[in-house]
């Protein structure tokens, strides 16, 4: 396989490559997915170069171990997960955390807001990002995570149960703590309602599970 | 763009081309997105809301530089070819019991088969420390955590795992640390003394300054250079530590003989090796010892050396052995001037090349203190 044969294969094609003993493949895995690696595991601790060694020996590990792998549907959810354990593996041993409730993510929702050039504009979307951000601040970690996971990594509520190794349960509920401090925000009206529903996926079938209740 | 119909707020705040857009300021984007507004126009308000959740959202994510990606997977690449070699058997073993395993294991989401084997490595490492009873600066730093730092500025890097850990020092030196090896280093103090303390095994590619010695502590050694590339190896209980070179110059000393003046000389003294020899520091006898490592290496620049020799003086032979693996050969000249060689070597050890042209010539030879002592009758 070459390096532009690469770019017409989908995740899966290039994991089952990998899975083969394909060094290519290995290689353009990484390169697909090192970044968002990178970023996720970030949010864990704020030592990047841990960060590195941690998807070093992820990569070598899976490559060495390649053999006892089974193909999979969602590589860069299988890596994420893969990723998460690893860190927290090392992080709860050299920090003696005494449990993972405590600031062990930080989704960094806190980024400078970019300046539009329309002032007007300006202003009505920093007023209306700040009473978002408000909100997002007050969420525990594991609400930061399950955002954070849904929106820069494209997960549903399956693969963020998964990756997180919660019960779909605990996503739920987790999602309808969210759900109900975003609901205060009710000054702009089809905003809060489709905001809603914009982060919390799978949340029209929370609605149906909770009136059902 | 293939056209979603965006509706919701959520169409947009998914839409990766959307989310590209907004938070990178992506040119490739910005025409897509100006055009689809001046058709959109009634769409305009949801978009302006999505925006600023998007904003909301934005998180401060580092980019990496493509470069800093290629490196970070070219050292992946190179751990990976090396992991074969490296691996101790007992360590191999382990792997391959933790593989069976999950092999068998009806895999829920499948996750990593290797999980399990780096678990028990952790193990490993533990006991291995701890059974020796063996303390570095570095150990308290090394439990299991990669990384480490404390508030004098120590940097502790450890590598639990049984592949190769690149770790670049603030001087921009490589330190490929090998399994179950650690290395620690004072971030404040790097700069003015380059000095790093090293249990088991690496391989450093140290950045050239003559003006600040490179120190490399081990329990028993101190190894010094201005700016080369060679191998450390002391592992706590073993009973010989050995450094050994690939390039340039590297000097060695027993630790309780080196002083802060060897340490702050830009001389290089001690102990003296240069590529294809290497230093044994033997713990019963505490002797450090010069020797010529088991398969010596034709030097890079001569990789190409041709050994071919055709009634060719055996003195010239002679040369063109040293210049080719850096190696020095001490003989009688006067009792070698009557022989000369005809014979054509290729790919024979460094050994075999000797042996071959010791039995030619009816010489033997024997290895003192780094050199080769060649004893010769001389020839008809």
């Amino acid at each position: 396989m070459s390096y532009n044969d690469c770019q017409l294969y989908t995740d899966v094609k290039i994991w089952d490559l990998f899975l083969s003993g394909d060094s290519f493949a290995f290689e353009q895995l990484m390169k697909r997915h090192y970044q968002l690696l990178y970023n996720y595991g970030s949010r864990f601790t704020k030592d990047h170069e841990l960060v590195k060694d941690h998807i070093q020996e992820l990569f070598l590990v899976l490559w060495k171990n390649r053999a006892g792998i089974h193909g999979t549907a969602a590589v860069k959810h299988y890596l994420l997960k893969a990723l998460r354990r690893r860190l927290f593996r090392g992080l709860v041993k050299s920090k003696n955390f005494s449990s993972l409730d405590e600031n062990y993510f930080d989704a960094g929702f806190n980024m400078v807001l970019p300046v539009e050039a329309n002032l007007v504009l300006q202003e009505k979307l920093t007023e209306l990002s700040f009473k978002v951000r408000s909100v997002l601040e007050k969420l525990s970690n594991r609400q930061q995570e399950i955002i954070y996971l849904r929106f820069y990594m494209d997960a549903g509520i399956d693969q963020i149960a998964e990756i997180m190794d919660i019960s779909h349960q605990s996503v739920y509920n987790l999602l309808h703590e969210a759900l109900k401090r975003f609901k205060s925000l009710s000054d702009a009206d089809y905003f809060t309602v489709s905001f809603c529903f914009a982060f919390l996926p799978g949340l029209a079938l929370l609605e149906e599970i909770l009136k059902n209740m | 763009m293939a056209e979603p119909a965006f509706i919701n707020i959520e169409d947009f705040v998914f839409n990766p081309s959307f989310r590209d857009w907004v938070l990178h300021n992506d040119a490739a984007h910005q025409a897509t997105w100006e055009k689809w507004m001046a058709a959109n126009p009634h769409k305009i308000a949801v978009m302006q809301h999505a925006k600023s959740i998007v904003y909301a959202l934005s998180a401060d994510h580092s980019q990496l530089s493509e470069q800093e990606i290629d490196h970070a997977i070219r050292d992946i690449l190179n751990a990976k070819s090396s992991i074969q070699n490296n691996l101790p058997d007992d360590l191999r073993s382990s792997i391959n019991q933790n593989q069976l395993i999950n092999a068998k294991q009806p895999a829920r989401f499948k996750w990593l088969a290797g999980a399990a084997a780096a678990a028990a490595l952790v193990v490993v490492s533990f006991l291995y420390f701890n059974d020796n009873g063996y303390k570095s600066p570095g150990q308290e730093a090394s439990q299991y955590s990669a990384s480490d730092s404390d508030a004098a500025g120590t940097i502790a890097r450890f590598n639990p795992s049984d592949t190769i850990l690149i770790v670049m020092l603030p001087d921009s030196s490589r330190v490929e640390l090998a399994a179950r090896s650690g290395v620690t280093y004072s971030a404040d103090s790097f700069r003015h003394q380059r000095t790093v303390q090293l249990t088991g095994e690496a391989f450093f590619d140290v950045k050239k300054m003559p003006a600040a010695p490179f120190l490399v502590y081990t329990n028993s050694m101190v190894t010094k250079v201005l700016g080369t590339s060679f191998r450390v190896k002391e592992f706590p209980g073993d009973k010989k530590a050995i450094v050994w070179v690939k390039t340039g110059k590297v000097s060695v000393y027993k630790q309780k003989e080196f002083s802060a003046s060897d340490a702050a000389s830009k001389q290089l003294d001690g102990i003296i090796i240069i590529p294809n020899q290497q230093v044994t520091y033997d713990v019963d006898s505490r002797q450090l010892t010069k020797n010529i490592i088991d398969k010596p290496v034709l030097l890079s620049n001569t990789a190409d050396e041709i050994f071919a020799f055709h009634s060719t003086p055996l003195k010239e032979v002679f040369l063109t052995l040293e210049r080719a693996y850096g190696i020095q050969l001490m003989y009688d000249e006067t009792m070698i001037s009557s022989c000369s060689l005809s014979v054509n070597m290729g790919n024979e050890s460094f050994y075999e090349k000797l042996d071959l042209i010791c039995r030619t010539i009816n010489a033997s030879y024997e290895v003192i203190d780094g050199s080769i002592y060649i004893t010769s009758h001389g020839c008809k």
